[in-house]
């Protein structure tokens, strides 16, 4: 079954998020590239509210595997970006560093 | 030319002046019946100047004329009115028993509803007070909470008395199928960000008591052949970031009791107007 994730997260700090999101949208078309059951990738941003959305269709046998499957692509991407991106998953944790933290605010599933 | 625009409002007013006329007719008699034995009255009262002391109906004029006409139609009106049956009173019960039936009947299929839903979250082990289960129909573009069930009194108690078309989580189901939302924040203020996203207004967000961090929903449809006939929608929420899941909505689908809740609410499809109507006007007590 094809089930559509979409991913919004929230960035801390004052890095410059329109560069950062372009290496996003990059990295996601690289592994939608080289990976099979990834299709439609797309990225958008809110400036203003450093917020980041992610948005994919993944191609899995159960909703379960498609879950952990958008987490494992979103995570990957965002380690993509090549700033030492923190994720913090929804956890609203203060970052303990000062790299920017990217702080997971939801993952919706809906078949596609 | 007279067109159908202009003759539908004129035939509407004719059947409700008609059934008016119908329902009415012995108080108007009794009314008019009244009105002219004061009129009749009136100069026996206020109009005798000579004097004279006489029978009221030595004479004929139209004061008499119009007594005996009020007289008569006080008779004719108050006969027919006290042998109309039914009566206003009988009404009233009649009323009464059917608005008690209609209760009944909500709070009946509620309670069915929830022993379903409560052997499903059972079976989810979501039987917890982080979690609860909620069942909604469909109705006049909005969905009605059918019955709902938490481990937590708080989550159980019913909110709004019907849930716009086009927001959360269930609208999405009743579009998709079904839906699952999981990693909602823990702070307040970015959780509402996040529910402004799902459609809702800032005040709704804010007055919502359960902070479900991730939900599942899932259209009800009852099966019409071959094809599915939308229903109702269930919602499970959990106050875990991941209390609820993809892999609660997988097992989900392969309980016997979702296949029990999608027969009951099939079955029971055609009362979810008035069901609704019912639970809306009279939500059943918390249980």
């Amino acid at each position: 079954m094809k089930v559509r994730v979409s991913s919004q997260f929230k960035v801390s700090g004052t890095s410059d998020l329109d560069s950062q999101t372009d290496a996003l949208y990059v990295a996601l078309i690289e592994l939608e590239r080289s990976e099979t059951d990834l299709t439609e990738g797309d990225v958008t941003a809110s400036l203003g509210s450093r917020l980041v959305g992610i948005s994919l269709v993944i191609d899995a046998t159960s909703w379960e595997q498609a879950e952990a499957r958008a987490r494992e692509v979103i995570q990957h991407a965002i380690v993509m970006i090549g700033d030492q991106v923190l994720i913090a998953e929804g956890a609203g944790v203060a970052p303990t560093s000062d790299a920017p933290v990217a702080d997971i605010q939801s993952i919706e599933l809906i078949p596609a | 030319m007279t067109d159908a625009t202009a003759a539908t409002p004129k035939r509407f007013l004719a059947e409700r002046l008609g059934r008016f006329v119908a329902l009415n007719w012995q108080r108007a008699t009794i009314g008019i019946g009244t009105i002219a034995l004061a009129v009749a009255g009136a100069p026996e009262l206020f109009g005798r100047t000579d004097g004279v002391e006489y029978s009221y109906f030595d004479r004929w004029g139209w004061p008499q004329f119009v007594f005996l006409g009020g007289f008569l139609a006080l008779l004719v009106g108050g006969i027919a009115h006290l042998k109309i049956r039914p009566t206003y009173g009988d009404l009233l019960a009649e009323r009464d028993q059917a608005v008690s039936t209609a209760n009944d009947r909500a709070n009946a299929l509620e309670s069915v509803l929830r022993a379903i839903i409560t052997d499903l979250t059972d079976a989810l082990n979501l039987s917890v007070s982080s979690a609860r289960a909620s069942v909604y129909c469909f109705s006049d573009n909005g969905f009605v909470l059918l019955s709902r069930v938490s481990r937590n009194p708080e989550w159980k108690k019913r909110g709004r008395a019907s849930y716009p078309a086009d927001q959360g989580l269930i609208s999405k189901a009743w579009r998709d199928s079904s839906a699952v939302l999981v990693d909602l924040p823990a702070n307040r203020d970015d959780w509402e960000a996040q529910l402004a996203d799902l459609g809702f207004s800032s005040e709704v967000a804010e007055r919502l008591s359960m902070q479900a961090r991730s939900l599942v929903a899932i259209r009800v449809d009852a099966l019409m052949g071959s094809e599915k006939l939308p229903v109702g929608v269930l919602v499970l929420e959990s106050e875990g970031a991941r209390g609820v899941n993809g892999a609660t909505l997988d097992r989900l689908l392969k309980q016997r009791t979702w296949g029990i809740l999608q027969n009951a609410m099939a079955n029971a499809r055609k009362h979810f107007p008035a069901v609704a109507n019912t639970l809306v006007r009279n939500p059943p007590p918390a249980e």
